[in-house]
């Protein structure tokens, strides 16, 4: 049975007492001291009932505290997202660009065709005649094709850009540094065609063995000075021969986009994106990229990722990012979700809530036995 | 936080890092070995490290396993003594001791500062492999003193040159002292079957000699992880030398990535 209220008690009482001093009033003969007592009783139980009001509004609040908490917990979970989220993407794209927060090295790759680089501002190699010829002419581009032809390395400094495009029948790599060196290792072999700058065509010494060339751009004695971006053009393999892929990058931020030739000859930014799978294996959540789409990678630790040449290029890659943004149009969200939904697909957490449950329920229904015994 | 807490607090947190501000070397960058024992890791408090580790192979490639300046010395009876391993260069070393065969994959690291002879015991690891001493390959790879621009404090961790394209070296020294030949014994490996393996040695810098042709090497056709061993005589003024070493597959002809290294002579001041 419930306990009866002390205040509604209280309030009968006083009723009963007011009723009581307008009866003494009405009647003339009552004495003036019966009516003070009546008076001061009033006064005290008017002093009581506050009293237990007040009581009673401290008690509701601290009833209240633990719902508001939870609640502003709640509130908190569901809007603040987790700092970061698994991410797993295979995504076919005309063009993407890579911050490299750590040193790289790119390679080796085999080249089947011809291959450009331009932009370097030195040339070492162990044919002197080659390198005497690149000092004359000032030589900062290169076009050879070689009868075999080997990237060896593409050596990044760390916080290197790299930007990867494809193009008829060949895969621009473009590297913006605010350090130097950026150095490309070549070696080639074979009946080798060789234009340095605008100089006519030079062949290799020895075509059998082949020889080694390492164009560097900026100085590797002044690493603070930005050297000059350097951009190298790799012919797409045949059709049959199996694809180069760029493996071994880790970069941190990933952004897929391209210049178009806008109207009066000013170029435009557009999204690069053809199409693409991306899933947040927290949520479980796919989401499907169609081209035009704009994603945005950033904060990304990545465990695996390849870029597989060809037209378009295939990236995939499996890792963790801490901003993670698609815009559809005017529309964009971020992918990133909230720790109540995070917490929400996690088996762990059910299983914590659960726990948490039973024995809040145990340790409650155990108060309330001892209550009963001791009181 | 109180004054003194604060102090307390600070000098622990400095009494936990200091060990790692005093300890510059650091492992190479393999995996330990999950199966076999002992696992690489590093090895007491010395700077160095030793152990079995796992290994992929991708891409075909030849390496140099081995790149050393004198004799063995010969074990006397049934116990080997200490190994002394030094250099004669100028500069500090990393020094990588590995098996010459394929298999198995195990290695030491250590620091070799310059002018200093490391003694390490071979037993541990002869015992471990059940290899014999002249099973192993060992290399100095040099950390050049005024190579301020390299962003990395280590030298390069492992020898593949498809890892780290030209890397440098001082032939290591197996005895304590003498009088060492000016020809250092390179050991290489390839992955592959090659029909031919050709090298070339020559001089950079200034006023260098033109750069000697390619000398293609007589039963240079190796089967895969078979391995190789160069003599190359060292310039008489000891100064450094280059050398490039080229393995043409057997199967489809082409050239295996170019081995090239930078051999540090003991008057070499830096590249």
């Amino acid at each position: 049975m419930p306990a009866p209220d002390p205040v509604r008690a209280l309030q009968a009482l006083r009723t009963e007492l007011a009723a009581q001093r307008a009866a003494s009033l009405a009647d003339a003969c009552t004495p003036l001291a019966a009516l003070r007592e009546l008076q001061e009783r009033l006064k005290l139980l008017d002093a009581a009932i506050d009293e237990q009001r007040a009581h009673a509004e401290r008690a509701l609040g601290s009833r209240l505290l633990p719902l508001l908490v939870v609640g502003a917990a709640l509130l908190l979970a569901a809007t603040v997202p987790v700092g970061s989220v698994p991410v797993s993407l295979s995504i076919k794209v005309s063009a993407v660009s890579l911050d490299l927060p750590n040193d790289t090295v790119l390679g080796p790759i085999v080249v089947d065709g011809e291959l450009r680089v331009e932009g370097f501002s030195t040339l070492e190699s162990a044919d002197a005649l080659l390198v005497q010829l690149a000092t004359r002419e000032h030589a900062d581009r290169l076009v050879v094709r070689a009868g075999e032809a080997r990237l060896g390395a593409l050596r990044l400094p760390a916080g290197a850009r790299l930007t990867a495009s494809a193009q008829p029948g060949a895969i621009n790599l473009d590297i913006e540094s605010a350090h130097s060196p950026v150095t490309a290792e070549l070696e080639l072999r074979g009946p080798t065609q060789l234009r340095l700058g605008d100089a006519p065509p030079a062949t290799l010494r020895d075509d059998a063995h082949g020889e080694w060339l390492h164009l560097q751009a900026g100085d590797a004695a002044h690493a603070e000075r930005a050297p000059p971006p350097m951009a190298l053009s790799l012919p797409l393999p045949r059709l049959g021969a199996a694809p180069w892929r760029l493996q071994g990058l880790r970069p941190a931020r990933l952004r897929f986009i391209e210049r178009r030739d806008g109207t009066a000859g000013l170029p435009t930014m557009a999204s690069s994106i053809e199409s693409g799978t991306l899933l947040l294996p927290a949520t479980g959540q796919t989401v499907a990229l169609v081209a035009g789409d704009v994603l945005e990678i950033d904060g990304l630790v990545a465990e695996r990722f390849s870029l597989v040449a060809g037209a378009p290029l295939l990236l995939e890659l499996n890792g963790s990012a801490r901003g993670l943004r698609v815009r559809t149009g005017e529309f964009e969200r971020s992918l990133k979700p909230s720790w109540l939904e995070y917490l929400a697909r996690h088996h762990l957490a059910q299983l914590l809530w659960g726990s948490a449950a039973v024995l809040w329920g145990a340790l409650a229904w155990t108060r309330k036995q001892f209550s009963g015994a001791f009181s | 936080m109180p004054h003194r807490t604060r102090v307390l607090v600070i000098t622990t947190l400095l009494m936990v890092m200091a060990p790692r501000w005093a300890l510059s070397f650091e492992c190479a960058a393999v995996a330990p070995s999950a199966s076999r024992a002992p696992a690489y890791q590093m090895a007491g408090k010395q700077q160095r490290c030793e152990g079995f580790f796992e290994k992929k192979v991708s891409q075909p490639f030849i390496e140099l396993v081995s790149l050393t300046r004198g004799p063995l010395p010969v074990a006397t009876g049934d116990t080997l003594p200490p190994l002394a391993l030094r250099t004669d260069t100028q500069a500090a070393a990393r020094l990588v001791v590995q098996p010459q065969r394929s298999n198995p994959y195990y290695r030491m690291d250590a620091a070799l500062p310059a002018g200093q002879v490391l003694s390490w015991d071979a037993t541990t690891m002869l015992a471990a492999t059940g290899l014999r001493l002249s099973d192993l390959g060992f290399l100095a790879l040099v950390a050049w003193p005024n190579r301020a621009t390299n962003p990395s404090p280590n030298p390069p961790t492992s020898a593949p040159a498809a890892d780290t394209g030209a890397m440098a070296l001082a032939p290591v020294l197996l005895s304590p002292s003498g009088t060492e030949p000016a020809r250092a014994l390179a050991v290489v490996r390839v992955s592959v079957a090659v029909s031919s393996v050709a090298w070339r040695s020559y001089r950079t810098g200034p006023g260098a000699a033109p750069v000697t042709a390619w000398a293609d090497l007589d039963h240079s056709r190796l089967f895969a992880w078979q391995r190789l061993a160069l003599p190359i005589d060292l310039p008489a003024d000891g100064q450094s030398l280059r050398v490039d070493v080229q393995a043409l597959g057997a199967d489809d002809g082409r050239a295996l990535p170019l081995l090239r290294f930078t051999i540090v002579g003991p008057r070499d001041a830096g590249p």
